[in-house]
């Protein structure tokens, strides 16, 4: 009853609102208050997520993104943010080992999680999908940034799909989809392996 | 869903490291949610499948929680030093116990515990009499010996077992066999002299455990009706006789179970069966094994 009551004071305040977030350079981000969710207008006059940080790729380029979006998702850029070693007028967090395609690919993901969480699984899941439907050196390169950056959920997700691609699968076809072109054994260790493993020789 | 093979370069090959340069931290993760025999098929992909095929952590979470039960049955110079693969693989064999008597090992694929309970370790009524009961040494039983019963009246037999089971659903069943065996010239032969009286009256298996749990079954060993032309489907196989379930929550405090089989209706008699084992198998382990999905 009272949760109604503040939705209804603060709609009624929404046009004001507007008026003092522009004045403060705060930009409504993915249609926030287009679609005038109170909740969020009450956060945002908390201050704290809409705020953005600055992520920079290995190619120099700059991605501005919501805190609270990669807070949520990535253990390293939370711990960053919380012990203050990022300074949110200056700072950008260098990524080097990540490139620009693949960061913007790992702030899509954070993005959509953070805002479609209340979506059903099965939407999530077709989400999720597509969004993996990449090729095999563009799966490194986000398992890669993912495992730096932390993204347990992400990993997950990836490490699901690597699974399901080598199930069941013989040797030489997973060589071939993973283009495992010198496996790396000497001779002496692959004869190891066919007594360590003699069932599968 | 997921990956697709495109991102080829100008020569037809991939640019860049790919998922062969994955790391062997980040592989082990992903034999978290493989088998035993696919971690160990894909140890010899490359040398960071090799390495995380190795490791502890994947191994560790193969085991049961408690696995340090079971290796209290075997002598400790055996398993000192051993890295958790090594343990998995020498708890996958199986572990004699009480005399051996009994043996309980982990399925390979999934981890989980098995056991057979050999027909020594039971108590069958009038064993000790050679007109009724004998042992008989045979390959077909993991014990390398089986009862046969000629004839009896009072047909009982008895068993129990107390072991920390691992929390699961559990099948117990009976291995049992209508008529003797032998080989004649290299040929497997079944001898049904003496068997006689098992579709008169059933046979009530009946399982309990020490917290209340109880589960039972009757069922006719052999068949009088032939009326489908195809012979006796119950005689010259081996037969697991399903007794029931029952639950483990906890492997502490250990599980007590007791089992028996018995037609005592003394009006008549009945004989001509091997009785090999008993089977504690988790249930849907069980039931895949039945129906040819696990090897």
């Amino acid at each position: 009853m009272e949760l109604l009551c503040i939705r209804q004071w603060i709609s009624g305040l929404l046009p004001t609102v507007k008026k003092w977030l522009s004045a403060w350079c705060i930009k409504p981000v993915g249609g926030a208050l287009v679609r005038q969710e109170p909740e969020y207008i009450l956060l945002a006059l908390m201050g704290s997520p809409l705020k953005k940080i600055m992520l920079c790729s290995s190619e120099k380029e700059i991605f501005s993104v919501e805190e609270q979006v990669m807070v949520q998702h990535s253990v390293i850029i939370n711990n960053m943010i919380e012990d203050g070693s990022y300074n949110h007028e200056e700072s950008k967090i260098p990524l080097d080992c990540v490139d620009s395609k693949t960061l913007k690919k790992v702030i899509d993901y954070c993005t959509h999680h953070t805002h479609h969480h209340n979506d059903n699984q099965e939407d999530l899941e077709a989400w999720d999908a597509q969004f993996l439907n990449v090729d095999s050196n563009g799966l490194y390169d986000l398992l890669m940034a993912a495992n730096y950056l932390e993204i347990r959920n992400l990993l997950d997700l990836i490490y699901g799909t690597i699974k399901n691609m080598i199930k069941g699968k013989k040797i030489d076809e997973i060589r071939r989809i993973f283009n495992i072109k010198d496996h790396g054994f000497t001779p002496e260790e692959e004869e190891q392996n066919r007594k360590e493993y003699p069932h599968f020789y | 869903m997921g990956a697709s093979l495109s991102n080829l370069g100008t020569n037809g090959s991939m640019i860049g490291p790919g998922l062969g340069d994955i790391p062997e931290g980040c592989v082990a993760r992903v034999f978290l949610h493989l088998s035993p025999p696919e971690i160990c098929n894909l140890a010899r992909l490359n040398r960071a499948f090799r390495g995380a095929a190795s490791a502890d952590s994947v191994w560790q979470s193969k085991l049961p929680s408690n696995y340090h039960d079971l290796l209290d049955l075997v002598p400790p110079e055996r398993y000192k030093n051993l890295s958790k693969k090594d343990i998995f693989a020498l708890l996958s064999r199986p572990v004699p116990f009480d005399d051996g008597n009994k043996e309980v090992w982990l399925d390979r694929v999934t981890g989980r515990v098995c056991m057979a309970i050999s027909a020594k370790a039971m108590a069958i009524t009038g064993i000790d009499d050679r007109r009724y009961w004998n042992w008989i040494p045979t390959e077909e039983s993991r014990f390398q010996i089986v009862a046969y019963l000629q004839q009896i009246w009072w047909f009982e037999v008895d068993g129990e077992v107390k072991f920390p089971f691992p929390p699961d659903i559990y099948t117990l069943s009976f291995r049992l066999h209508l008529g003797r065996f032998s080989k004649r010239l290299g040929r497997r032969v079944s001898n049904y002299e003496h068997t006689h009286g098992w579709d008169i009256k059933p046979v009530k298996f009946e399982l309990s455990t020490s917290d209340g749990q109880h589960a039972s079954g009757e069922f006719c060993l052999d068949e009088t009706e032939l009326d489908d032309g195809y012979g006796n489907h119950k005689r010259g196989y081996w037969v697991d006789y399903k007794v029931g379930e029952f639950i483990v929550s906890g492997s502490e405090p250990k599980t007590e179970v007791r089992f028996s089989m018995k037609q005592i209706d003394c009006t008549h008699s009945k004989g001509g069966l091997c009785v090999d084992s008993v089977f504690i198998i988790p249930s849907d382990l069980r039931e895949r094994k039945r129906r040819g999905i696990l090897k």
